[in-house]
């Protein structure tokens, strides 16, 4: 009994770390790697702390092995945006301009059902208020209302997160990845220092760099029509 | 960085204890078999197994599973070792009862259980997949 007891305080405590080193995000808000991680972990921690047979040394060497597993996946994500799409995916627009995106709504695996209930969830009943829905990689839909956007071109884009350069974004603002750098060498910054730069197609850039407060710039970058 | 050398010195310890456990599981075990063998060795041909020497080297092999199960139980799963446990306690049993033929057979389970062991507790492809 006493053991139950020493092996449950023993485990409730490593899988507290373990879940603090991982970080702060709430269930909902997981990347699908994480809840495949947190799915196990629950399930290691659990053998071990009821089954005597078992030494204690079975449960938290997985429970360590997977934190190590969650921090080397985080740290390659970090450094390599595409190993980052892979593992988590990347946010699709479900809803824009042009209406539902069937195509996009399709590869998520979702029906039109699903869609509207998502948008309902995320506060938003009626269709023809929404200007943007965007699937984000945690599961979550993202509305933009035509209501909060009067002008209903500009959707700034992330073209810039932790010195990375996302081309999907830039490409999708028709313009270039040298017309960025070209800006970026030119205004003195160090890409790999920039945390966050937004650009809409207005040219309206939101930048914040390293230890800096953010900025805001009218640029000529300009989507080419 | 804080977190990394946290990380730096998980890894660490999870490779030393891989090397631990290695080598006490071999060494263990392997101390088991020598003296399994030399029992083998001492018992082999003779139809009277109650001598002095044969008694004090089962007891030997029991004295030294005793002292190391505690160890390798940290490693292994409890009831995977309680086999080995049962049949190293039936030789003394066989010695009090002459049963020569139960006594080697319990000695080449024994030997066979050690290996067993040492495969199952160690690192190999076939454990993995």
């Amino acid at each position: 009994m006493l053991t139950l007891i020493i092996r449950s305080v023993i485990i409730y405590f490593l899988v507290l770390i373990v879940f603090r080193l991982m970080g702060k995000r709430q269930l909902g808000q997981m990347q699908p790697f994480e809840l495949v991680l947190t799915l196990i972990l629950a399930d290691i921690a659990t053998i071990p702390m009821t089954e005597m047979s078992v030494p204690l040394l079975h449960g938290i060497v997985p429970l360590l092995t997977l934190l190590i597993i969650h921090y080397l996946l985080t740290l390659f994500s970090m450094f390599f945006p595409k190993f980052s799409s892979f593992l988590s995916g990347k946010p699709v627009i479900v809803i824009d301009q042009n209406g539902l995106n069937y195509k996009n709504i399709k590869s998520l695996n979702m029906t039109i059902d699903d869609i509207f209930e998502a948008l309902r969830s995320a506060g938003c009943f009626n269709i023809e208020d929404v200007l943007y829905a965007i699937m984000e990689t945690n599961g979550k839909i993202s509305v933009m209302t035509k209501a909060e956007t009067p002008e209903q071109n500009i959707f700034p884009l992330v073209i810039i997160s932790e010195g990375k350069i996302k081309e999907d974004n830039v490409s999708h603002l028709k313009t270039s990845k040298q017309t960025i750098l070209d800006f970026i060498k030119s205004k003195n910054y160090s890409l790999k220092k920039i945390i966050i730069l937004t650009l809409d197609k207005n040219g309206k850039m939101y930048i914040q760099y390293s230890n800096k407060n953010p900025k805001t710039f009218q640029t000529n970058i300009k989507e080419k029509v | 960085m804080k977190k990394l050398l946290l990380m730096i010195f998980v890894v660490v310890c999870l490779l030393c204890g891989v090397i631990v456990e290695e080598n006490t599981i071999n060494n263990y075990l392997s101390e088991i078999e020598q003296k399994t063998e030399y029992i083998i060795k001492l018992s082999s041909g003779k139809d009277n197994i109650q001598t002095q020497q044969i008694k004090n080297a089962v007891r030997d092999l029991k004295d030294t599973w005793l002292h190391h199960e505690k160890i390798l139980a940290t490693f292994a799963n409890h009831k995977d070792m309680r086999d080995l446990c049962i049949e190293i306690q039936k030789l003394e049993a066989n010695i009090e009862v002459n049963q020569y033929e139960d006594f080697t057979a319990g000695l080449k389970v024994i030997l066979h259980l050690s290996e067993d062991y040492k495969f199952i507790l160690g690192t190999s492809w076939q454990n993995i997949f």
